[in-house]
């Protein structure tokens, strides 16, 4: 059981359930019922996940959570990502997920460096292992250039 | 040892040439996915139903009824329309049958009138970044009972999977190179193990 202050709106009622609940992570779906007697969101953290209904008359709060195995931790870790605009107002990111999708950044930015790099570095090498590479980078080209432009 | 180490080495520049492309694919897309600096998540309803709005062409096609599965008739129906891209979905019933297309650049949205045998088209091209990002997300978890239903899907979906190993290999190579340069070792272990604590302090951290 929980205190709800209709008066608040949406987003502030939802901050003051996940805080009274002790919850955290990234927030998605919030809706109120059809009824308007409930207000329904998804809290989500790799590894698990919390469907809530809360009741805002009686402060009844139905909690589902699910356990998700080491693959479904992957794949939230794999599309953890910054909210959309239209995301902003529902999706609450903690900093941690932010420092995530940070690090995405750093590793996507990282890797095309080292992609560059590895062209410049090219010509530093032997002729005979220079058209051996050449030969491997065309081909990853091609294969690439086939599936985006033709 | 030398031989070895020339071995490592061979590994390590061939097949991180051959995937470097791929990797500019795979870190362009993620950036772009991340900000979302383009509007890439689709109403996929609003684009599935387009053709009921804007019709391109109409094709006539053979109803056959030898096709076993749903995914089966409609691939049937897009090789008679002359269509070609990965299936979506589809949706429909005994009367019509609405089958959403895409490929790299375009997505169609199909219409076939089942009582008529006729197919109503429409086809949107979409942008460079949306292409780069149609290739990031491709086969992807979901609908995975039709999934790769495309040639060039399956194609492509070999090539990540290459990508991904040559990507290994050279990962592993590399630290076996960095170990036999000794100079380099000092910085390079600081390097690995700030990464390796950010993974794992980043990993722990989200999951509590």
């Amino acid at each position: 059981m929980i205190d709800v202050n209709k008066v608040n709106e949406k987003h502030t009622l939802l901050l003051d359930i996940m805080n009274q609940l002790n919850l955290k992570g990234s927030v998605v779906n919030l809706r109120y019922s059809s009824d308007s007697l409930h207000l329904n969101f998804i809290v989500t953290k790799p590894g698990v996940r919390f469907d809530i209904q809360a009741g805002l008359n009686d402060g009844k709060v139905l909690i589902k959570k699910t356990k998700l195995d080491k693959w479904a931790v992957l794949r939230a870790l794999h599309t953890l990502r910054n909210p959309t605009p239209q995301e902003q107002g529902e999706r609450y990111q903690p900093l941690l997920a932010y420092l995530w999708s940070l690090s995405l950044d750093i590793v996507s930015v990282g890797l095309i460096i080292v992609c560059i790099g590895g062209w410049l570095m090219l010509f530093q090498i032997t002729r005979r292992r220079f058209y051996i590479g050449l030969f491997s980078l065309a081909g990853g080209f091609m294969f690439c250039i086939y599936l985006l432009f033709l | 040892m030398k031989n070895y180490h020339r071995k490592v080495r061979d590994i390590h520049l061939y097949a991180g040439l051959f995937i470097s492309p791929f990797i500019l694919v795979f870190s362009i897309s993620a950036i772009i996915l991340n900000h979302n600096f383009i509007q890439w998540q689709e109403n996929w309803e609003e684009w599935t139903f387009s053709v009921d709005d804007v019709v391109d062409e109409s094709v006539k096609f053979k109803l056959r009824s030898i096709a076993k599965t749903k995914i089966e008739y409609a691939k049937d129906i897009l090789e008679q329309l002359n269509v070609k891209g990965e299936i979506s979905n589809i949706f429909g019933d005994s009367i019509k049958l609405y089958i959403p297309v895409t490929k790299p650049g375009y997505r169609i949205s199909i219409k076939a009138d089942l009582l008529s045998g006729i197919a109503y088209i429409h086809s949107e091209k979409v942008s460079f970044w949306k292409k780069l990002i149609w290739l990031h997300k491709m086969p992807g978890p979901h609908n995975a009972i039709i999934r790769g239903n495309w040639t060039k899907t399956k194609f492509w979906s070999s090539l990540v999977d290459l990508s991904v190993i040559c990507l290994l290999l050279t990962s592993v190579t590399g630290v076996i190179l960095w170990y036999s340069f000794k100079g380099e070792r000092y910085l390079g272990l600081i390097a690995l193990f700030i990464g390796f604590i950010s993974i794992v302090s980043l990993i722990v951290g989200l999951s509590v």
